[in-house]
Formats: C-alpha cells, structure tokens, sequence
C-alpha cells in the first residue's frame, strides 16, 4: 500500500491516491490519528500498525510513503478541543516523525527531526547547500525592523522537480539537471522542487520547495515507480 | 566575539556569561527582552554576512565566533504578549527569532546548540532509535492509541510510565491500570507508553571532550519535581566508567550537539538504560549542587581554548 500524509484538505494529496489507486493507495491525515490501533514500537518498527480510514495496516503492508506537510498543524485538528489542539499537534508530529522515519519501506522524503518532509531546512540553508554543491544562487537577503516592510522575494522563471533519478523542467532551459540532483542527493530526498530566476550570467537557484505537486501523469508515474522500485528489490 | 542570545534572568546564560567576562572574552548579548529595538540585516548567498542591531550597538555577524543560544519562547516574551497576538512589535518579534535561528544554521560561527542538531529532542521516540544506534540500551517504549496495546505492554513488563511523545514538558507518571476507562482517552492521541527502569539516576553533561556526571538519589518518579511532590532529592559528583563515557561522547557527537545533557539509569544489577539526550541542558540545577564547573568548561569551549 503506498500512503500520502497530508491534511485533509489537500486536494493534490488525493488526486496522488487516485492515480496511484491500481497499485494500492490511501491517504492518511491527521484525523487518522485520533483513531483506535496505532502502535509504534521503538526499536521494532515492523512491528507497527497503522490506521487508516478506519482500517488497521500493518507496518509492514506500507510500501512507499510520500508527506505533504511539515508537521500537523492546530488547525488540522478540528475534532479535538480547541484548548488541546497546540498540545495534540505537537504529539501528533512528534509519533509521525517517528513511526514513518522507521518505516522500512522506499520513501520520497523520509521525515528527519525537524520535520516530516526531509531535512526541513530554512530557505538559507538550501542557498548554503546549492553553493557548496556548486550550484550558483540568488543571495537570500532578510531586512527586519520594528514596523519595515518584507523583503520581496525574486522572480522564480524555471522550475525544476526532481523525483528520484529523474528531472522535470530542465528540458526547457538552459539549466543542468545535475545541480537539481545533486541538491537533493545533499539534502537526503527524492522528491525537491527548485526555483530558478534570471541573473547577468544565467540561471540561478533562488528557493526550494520540499514537497513540490506532482502535477502531470509523468511525475506520477516517476514517483510512483520511484516507491514501487525499491518495494520490488527487497522482496527479492 | 561571543553572541549570547536568551534572557539575561536565565540561569545558563548566566553562569555562561559572568564566566566568560570572567576570562575577559568580548562579549555580545543579545537581551530578548530589548527585541523591540532589535534589527537584523541577513545576507546568505556564496558567503554568509550581516549585521545585528540592538538599540545602539551593533555587531557585524561576520566577527562573531561562537554563539551560546538559549533563547525563550519569543512568543511568550512579556514584551510581546503585551503587545497582543499579531501586532506589528508581535510579527517583528517573530521575524527577528526566525531570521536568527535561520543565521545560526548556516553561520560558519562555533554554535551551541544549532537547532537542526536540538530537534531529535522533539520526538522523544525518535530520539530513542538514535540513542539505540548509538550503543546505548534504551527502555523499551510503546507509542500508542490502542488501549489493549497499552494493557499488553503493561502486562508485559509489569511497570509502565507515560510521558509526552513531543519536546513538550510533561511530569512523568505511572501507568494506573486500575483506571483502565482513562486509558480510552489515548484513542485521541498516540501516547507514550515506557518500560519502567527502577534504578539510580544519573545526569552526564558533555561539553566537547570534558564530561560532568552526577548522581541523584530521589525517591520521585520524575526527580525534577521531586521538590513539588514531597520527595527527596540529592545530587553529587561523580565518576563512571571509561566506557560508558566514552558511548555518552559518541552519543553528542553523532547528534551534532558540542553540549549535551545525558539522562541514565542504572539498574540493581549494573544495566545502564538511556532516556533522553537535553540539547540545551538546565545545567545550573546540577552545577549548583555538585560544584562542578560546567559553566566555566561551556566558556572555555566557546572561547576557543
């Protein structure tokens, strides 16, 4: 089974489980967490359950795991009383961040301690990660005063997604597909969305998106392939 | 030059700071509670530059070395609770934490403690799968919404506590099974469910290469509170064994954390149990009971030397 954490109102989250219905897709949200049978055994994460949409799932039943959010929000908790809602959003991000870090199975962004879409890295760092890999960058520049507006951000023109070994977007400018991979090899993840804007002597990298929409049937298919690999070789 | 950054009342910083003007170090304190006059100029592309304005001083981000970072919950700053949520003093509060969290991540600076290396602690459970490659036994530990999975793992090792899952504090308590409705309440929220360890606490702080064990006898659950609940407390120096020093360095350093406090147990017959590595250890309760100059050796770090 191939699961998408991600909110309940995430309309792109669902249409993912749809094209990916075939080989066995659900999306899992937070209200799923307020349900009967989870368990997380540390140091024995195979032998975790899941619940979702009311059914049991054995931890190991999920094949490939692709999240959506950063962490679970207050707000995503509507069925929980208000007053507990922040207390519940951080217990809730810190059990995800556990059992689908220890899942066994392929993932596109394996959840890390700051977050459960990869690195959970602040725009700065993606610019520090690109420049070390050789990568050229539009300086991120912050400007805070008392009462000073923000800081506009630049023009993103290109934009690459790279899901697993594969690259989208390069095609159509003048951008290597390398340094896409490459930044995601740096960060840990099979799944980066990066923005390019126009400078005097070319493309350069001017912000990052851990979760970017796999929004054509060959992203799809590339993610979805991308997870079911892996399932395939293990079972070997 | 040393930035300090969290509220001059916090005992750490405190210590940190009357240490190092102690040893004539420059010194750049950056006071929360001024964070109205604050401003921050940040610039990271191939380079890292900026400059951080507090009222009138003003230090350029590249002349600091180290950094002690204790901040306070920003939002919680009386300065800005008074202001009100999402007033502009509220927002700019929040842009300067955000873009000083996002320097002290990319700042070529010796930091302690950079956030990404803090966050393990907030999944407790996760943190445990660390400490467990680490070398380090860890109790074992259930997080559940399954109340019979609770009265299993119950059953199974006779004595369970639970705690918060996340970095939120939370009192540690005894599972009651003799409240089994209360238990429905976790089908809510997953809970952790932990192994009781009877046995001696022990609290290692690795600053660097230099550890600082002590030892605490209390006869509370959770001896932070034993005070708050009528029990006794004491806590002294003291030294252990090479190699169970030796798993507690390697344990800081594979978290990336220069200054770590480390919470052991030891059992009757011997057996060491891990339960949490503290990014940003409240030190100062071990310090002021043992003596040991922990304050002076996070100083001394920080400087350099």
């Amino acid at each position: 089974m191939l699961i998408v954490f991600s909110s309940a109102h995430d309309v792109a989250a669902r249409a993912i489980a749809a094209a990916w219905a075939p080989w066995g897709a659900a999306v899992c949200t937070p209200a799923d967490l307020s349900s009967r049978g989870w368990r997380h055994y540390v140091g024995s994460p195979q032998a975790g359950v899941a619940v979702i949409n009311g059914q049991l799932l054995p931890a190991t039943a999920i094949t490939g795991v692709i999240t959506r959010f950063p962490a679970v929000q207050p707000e995503m908790l509507a069925h929980i009383a208000a007053i507990e809602r922040n207390y519940v959003a951080a217990e809730m991000t810190a059990f995800l961040i556990a059992f689908i870090s220890a899942l066994p199975c392929r993932m596109l962004n394996r959840p890390t301690a700051g977050g459960l879409c990869g690195p959970a890295w602040r725009p700065e760092q993606w610019i520090r990660a690109a420049a070390r890999a050789g990568i050229p960058v539009r300086s991120r520049r912050r400007h805070v005063r008392l009462n000073a507006p923000a800081v506009s951000e630049a023009d993103v023109t290109v934009e690459l997604t790279v899901i697993g070994d594969r690259v989208f977007g390069a095609a159509e400018a003048p951008i290597p597909a390398d340094w896409a991979r490459s930044l995601a090899q740096a960060a840990g993840v099979g799944l980066l969305g990066l923005g390019f804007t126009p400078q005097a002597t070319g493309f350069a990298l001017a912000c990052v998106h851990p979760s970017p929409d796999l929004d054509t049937p060959e992203k799809l298919d590339a993610a979805r392939e991308f997870l079911l690999s892996k399932s395939e070789a293990q079972r070997q | 030059m040393i930035l300090l950054w969290g509220l001059p009342g916090d005992g750490p910083l405190r210590a940190v700071h009357a240490s190092l003007l102690a040893r004539q170090e420059a010194v750049f304190l950056f006071d929360q509670h001024a964070i109205k006059t604050a401003a921050l100029d940040l610039v990271v592309g191939n380079t890292v530059q900026g400059t951080l304005r507090i009222g009138d001083d003003a230090i350029a981000l590249e002349s600091i070395t180290a950094v002690y970072a204790r901040p306070y919950d920003v939002r919680q700053l009386p300065v800005l609770q008074e202001a009100g949520l999402h007033s502009p003093l509220w927002q700019h509060g929040l842009a300067i934490d955000d873009a000083l969290q996002a320097w002290v991540e990319v700042t070529p600076a010796f930091v302690i403690n950079r956030p990404s290396a803090m966050a393990s602690n907030s999944s407790k459970p996760y943190q445990a799968a660390l400490i467990r490659t680490s070398g380090l036994d860890v109790p074992d530990s259930l997080v559940t919404t399954d109340p019979d999975a609770a009265l299993a793992f119950h059953d199974l090792h006779g004595s369970v506590i639970y705690k918060s899952t996340s970095g939120v504090r939370s009192i540690v308590s005894r599972l009651d099974v003799s409240r089994r409705e209360r238990l429905d309440d976790i089908c809510n929220c997953p809970t952790q469910f932990q192994q009781y360890v009877a046995g001696t606490d022990f609290r290692v702080h690795v600053v660097g290469d230099t550890v600082f064990s002590s030892e605490i006898v209390s006869d509370a659950d959770d001896y932070r509170y034993a005070g708050r609940s009528g029990h006794s407390i004491d806590i002294r120096a003291c030294t252990l064994e090479p190699e169970l020093v030796e798993r507690c360095c390697r344990l800081a350093a594979a978290l990336g954390l220069p200054f770590a406090g480390i919470d052991l147990r030891r059992t009757q017959s011997g057996r060491w149990y891990c339960f949490e590595v503290n990014p940003s250890p409240g030190f100062t309760f071990y310090q002021e009971a043992t003596g040991q100059k922990i304050a002076e050796t996070v100083a001394s770090l920080l400087a350099g030397r």
